[in-house]
């Protein structure tokens, strides 16, 4: 079991001032910790409503194409509701029942889901009240038109081919999605480049049969993400990207 | 030989030697039974429909021997049992019957073959029999009744986690008010068992469907067969109380309270939900 636990100093930003009920808001999503256990994946997040927002928080919900194991429900009850389903969609969903106003944090938010470290969609949304019935009523759908949407680092399916050799070439793919717009989780120019060419040496010695070659590529992968200090990230790394990023080089270390 | 008679004040045509005593009206529809039709005005508040269901009636005047007379005038009219199909209240106006034709009576003739298969039933919107009457000079009278409804709908009854309430409003003329559909009633359920458990207290669910459905004119003293409930009609529908019961002393339901329920019903259920002046109109199939 491998436990990866530290304290979050980037946050993601979801921003809209858009005019649709409940969207009138920016949220930061920020990923608390990543913990690996087995085939599983745990992430507690946290939200914060930015004190320029002009909607109180209603609902976080976060993508799980790999369906929810396990979603914590927050207490007291009355105060906090979780689904893990939105209309059959698998997702990882809290409802602040008393709403989260402007310039708040919410308390740690958490679930698990048998699978590997990805980038999934993520919506914030205000409380959008409850109206008349209505010829030109919008489509009931809260996600599709209340909300607002962005990316976290969530749970994606096992691929069918878990070897090294496909999870090196998937996370060489995250590497570069997370280097380049519009995530840019990973800020520095300089840095993207150094963690690539770390992944197609571990690559080329895992081909030519040098485990250990492979694994001391994939570590210096690691430290290139991580701050000199405990809980903290390299510069140009954000939250996310590193979230994102490290778990999955540890699961590659793990079974090179 | 082709002979022209006169037969029952009818011209009668035949081929052999005629031999008409009398006669007798038949109807016959297609089906015995049928769904009611739905009109909703575009009244503010509401989305418009207009979902009619019609069926056609085979119509003919019958000798003894059944065989039928051609060229036969028949009178039709339709007539609704009241006290019927949940609705306690009559004559106030009589209860709607649908439309023959398009029209509350029709006039036809069997025309040469004696039989014709052509009148068109409307059924009204409130669930209940209709007696079709026929009559043709000189013959007996016939009739076909016809039970209109939604005939899969479940009673909801009493339960843990909720109050049925509004069947002995407005006189208890609609005493049956909790009619539904199997997941309508799962969803409802759902909704109460997961309310009870976080609030330890219970809804009050108001009106669903009456027992086969179709227009639910609760408002039966000032609207007869009318809105205001233009839902309501397939056991789909729900009346949810949100706000404070002073009759009752009952507290209205805290901000939290309402938007657990608002999320479980939307998004968990599937469900959709309406203001209504005073409270929440539930829909879920």
């Amino acid at each position: 079991m491998r436990r990866l636990c530290l304290t979050l100093l980037i946050a993601v930003s979801t921003t809209a001032m858009a005019q649709a009920p409940g969207t009138q808001l920016t949220v930061d999503v920020t990923i608390k910790s990543l913990v690996l256990r087995g085939d599983t994946v745990g992430i507690t997040y946290t939200v914060f409503n930015r004190a320029t927002s002009r909607d109180s928080l209603f609902d976080f919900t976060v993508d799980a194409p790999a369906g929810v194991k396990i979603i914590s429900q927050p207490l007291p009850d009355t105060s906090y509701m979780v689904l893990d389903s939105y209309h059959g969609r698998p997702v990882a969903d809290w409802g602040f029942l008393n709403l989260l106003i402007p310039s708040a944090t919410s308390i740690p938010l958490y679930f698990e889901s048998v699978g590997l470290p990805g980038i999934v969609t993520e919506w914030v949304g205000g409380d959008v009240p409850i109206v008349e019935e209505s010829a030109d009523t919008l489509p009931d759908d809260r996600l599709a038109v209340n909300s607002v949407q962005g990316k976290t680092v969530g749970v994606n399916p096992w691929p069918v081919d878990r070897t090294s050799k496909a999870l090196i070439a998937r996370l060489r793919s995250l590497t570069q999605t997370s280097c380049a717009s519009p995530l840019t989780w990973i800020t520095s120019a300089t840095l993207c480049t150094k963690l690539i060419g770390y992944l197609d040496q571990a690559e080329s010695n895992r081909a030519a049969g040098k485990r250990t070659q492979a694994k001391a590529a994939m570590n210096n992968y690691i430290t290139s993400l991580s701050g000199k200090t405990a809980g903290t990230f390299a510069s140009g790394v954000t939250n996310p990207g590193y979230w994102l990023l490290k778990p999955n080089a540890d699961i590659i270390n793990g079974i090179l | 030989m082709e002979l022209t008679a006169l037969a029952n004040g009818a011209e009668q045509v035949d081929s052999a030697i005629v031999l008409i005593n009398g006669g007798q009206v038949k109807i016959v529809p297609d089906s015995s039974t049928m769904k009611f039709s739905v009109f909703v005005p575009p009244t503010p508040g509401y989305i418009p429909r207009n979902d009619p269901n019609r069926q056609i009636l085979t119509i003919s005047v019958v000798r003894t021997d059944g065989t039928p007379i051609p060229k036969r005038d028949v009178a039709l009219a339709l007539v609704a049992a009241e006290n019927t199909a949940g609705h306690l209240h009559s004559g106030n106006p009589p209860k709607p019957a649908g439309f023959l034709n398009g029209a509350a009576t029709a006039q036809v003739n069997t025309g040469p073959t004696g039989i014709i298969h052509t009148v068109t039933f409307e059924a009204p919107e409130p669930s209940g029999p209709v007696t079709i009457n026929g009559t043709s000079t000189g013959a007996t009278p016939g009739s076909a009744t016809v039970n209109v409804g939604l005939f899969t709908l479940s009673p909801y009854g009493p339960g843990a986690g909720y109050t049925l309430i509004g069947g002995d409003t407005h006189g208890g003329k609609h005493p049956g008010n909790h009619y539904a559909t199997a997941s309508h009633i799962s969803a409802l359920q759902r909704l109460a068992g997961s309310y009870n458990v976080r609030f330890h207290s219970g809804l009050q669910y108001n009106d669903a469907s009456l027992q086969f459905g179709g227009l639910f004119d609760y408002a039966w003293e000032t609207t007869p067969w009318n809105l205001p409930h233009a839902g309501h009609r397939e056991g789909m529908h729900r009346d949810l109380r949100i706000y404070a019961d002073t009759v009752n002393h009952l507290p209205g339901l805290s901000g939290a309270q309402l938007r657990h329920m608002k999320k479980y019903w939307k998004d968990a259920l599937g469900g959709t939900i309406h203001l209504e002046t005073d409270h929440w109109h539930l829909v879920h199939p």
